[in-house]
């Protein structure tokens, strides 16, 4: 077995490991993903408003803003609820270098709800950064 | 792209990940497929995107399960609860095109196999019925419990995993042709020539050819 695969199995145990010891809902949840899962939606319409973008570059656009530990298999359901809710169209467009991507750009409502999450947000964060600063 | 074409591309494109990623979608993919109920062309567009993303951070040196961050299942899970749900007509018709496919088939085997004998058939239309209600009955039955059982025996089974379906299937069929021959004949009696048996048989298989290609 080469080294990449006994390092694969091993980390897929230690996987299973923590997928076994997490409770059902959130109290195992770390404390960053709790944090992130109300706000993560308004960061990636956040993100396509600047730019219509796919998948990847959008996980490596929300890296590089300093959320490195937003696996990019968080942003993939988030995309699929922003469609369902009409936030975002996705359009596949044919690349020369060869694989097809799906682009995401906001909609008027997509707007809008982005809008109300960021007034949101501001109203809330002002006064959690007071109690949580002292 | 319908979901066929992206069935295939994505069977052509799966032979650019490595080995370990390669086991870590496969396994994702064969759960995000058997979700119930979901749309088809959703599920496979988001197996199709996730691929070509894996694929891209391979090319960047980054393994699966870093770049998803979770195991199969887990991710599997939450992208199914996000998929939008079924069209409603595709699920009905896509259990109705595979009745019609399983009654053609019995029926022209039975009409064939009384030409060979040389036999004529007396139905009673008090069975006939009885029969199409216990093989549509027992088809819901039967879908009911693949579905069900389907999910749970593919991953406990990795090796055999086409075992309890096959085992399901042999029980119905085995259960409807028994109906057929030990029940007594009730209701009006009426002939029927193993030939157009044969013809009622065919026919049925031909509906089942037009439906998939509907589908296309």
């Amino acid at each position: 077995m080469q080294y990449s695969e006994i390092s694969y199995f091993v980390k897929q145990g230690s996987y299973y490991l923590q997928g076994y010891l997490v409770l059902q809902g959130s109290e195992n949840m770390s404390i960053r993903s709790q944090l992130l899962k109300g706000i993560l939606d308004g960061c990636v319409l956040a993100v396509i408003e600047k730019e219509t973008v796919y998948g990847y570059e959008l996980s490596t656009k929300l890296q590089v803003a300093g959320l490195n530990d937003v696996s990019e298999g968080t942003i993939y359901p988030v995309l699929l609820r922003l469609q369902k809710n009409g936030y975002i169209v996705g359009e596949m467009r044919p690349s020369d270098s060869g694989p097809n991507r799906k682009y995401y750009s906001i909609t008027t409502e997509g707007l809008q709800a982005l809008r109300e999450i960021q007034q949101e947000w501001v109203t809330v964060s002002v006064p959690i950064t007071k109690l949580l600063g002292e | 792209m319908n979901v066929q074409q992206l069935v295939k591309l994505n069977n052509e494109r799966k032979k650019m990940l490595s080995k370990p990623n390669l086991k870590y979608y496969e396994d994702l993919l064969v759960y995000i497929r058997l979700a119930n109920r979901k749309d088809e062309q959703a599920k496979e567009e988001v197996l199709m995107e996730m691929l070509e993303h894996l694929i891209e951070a391979e090319q960047n040196g980054v393994e699966a399960d870093a770049v998803f961050g979770k195991t199969p299942k887990q991710l599997a899970d939450e992208i199914i609860e996000s998929l939008p749900k079924e069209k409603k007509l595709s699920g009905i018709y896509f259990m109705a095109e595979t009745l019609v496919l399983m009654l053609g088939v019995y029926i022209a085997s039975t009409g064939i196999f009384n030409i060979i004998l040389k036999q004529d058939f007396e139905l009673h239309t008090g069975n006939v019925l009885a029969t199409f209600g216990v093989i549509i009955i027992g088809f819901l039955v039967l879908l009911k419990i693949l579905i069900g059982g389907i999910r749970k025996a593919s991953f406990k089974n990795k090796k055999a995993p086409w075992l309890i379906p096959s085992i399901a299937m042999t029980i119905y069929i085995f259960s409807v042709s028994a109906f057929t021959v030990f029940v007594p004949g009730f209701g009006k009696s009426f002939t029927v020539t193993p030939l157009m048996m044969t013809v009622v048989g065919v026919v049925l298989l031909v509906v089942y050819g037009v439906m998939k290609l509907i589908r296309k």
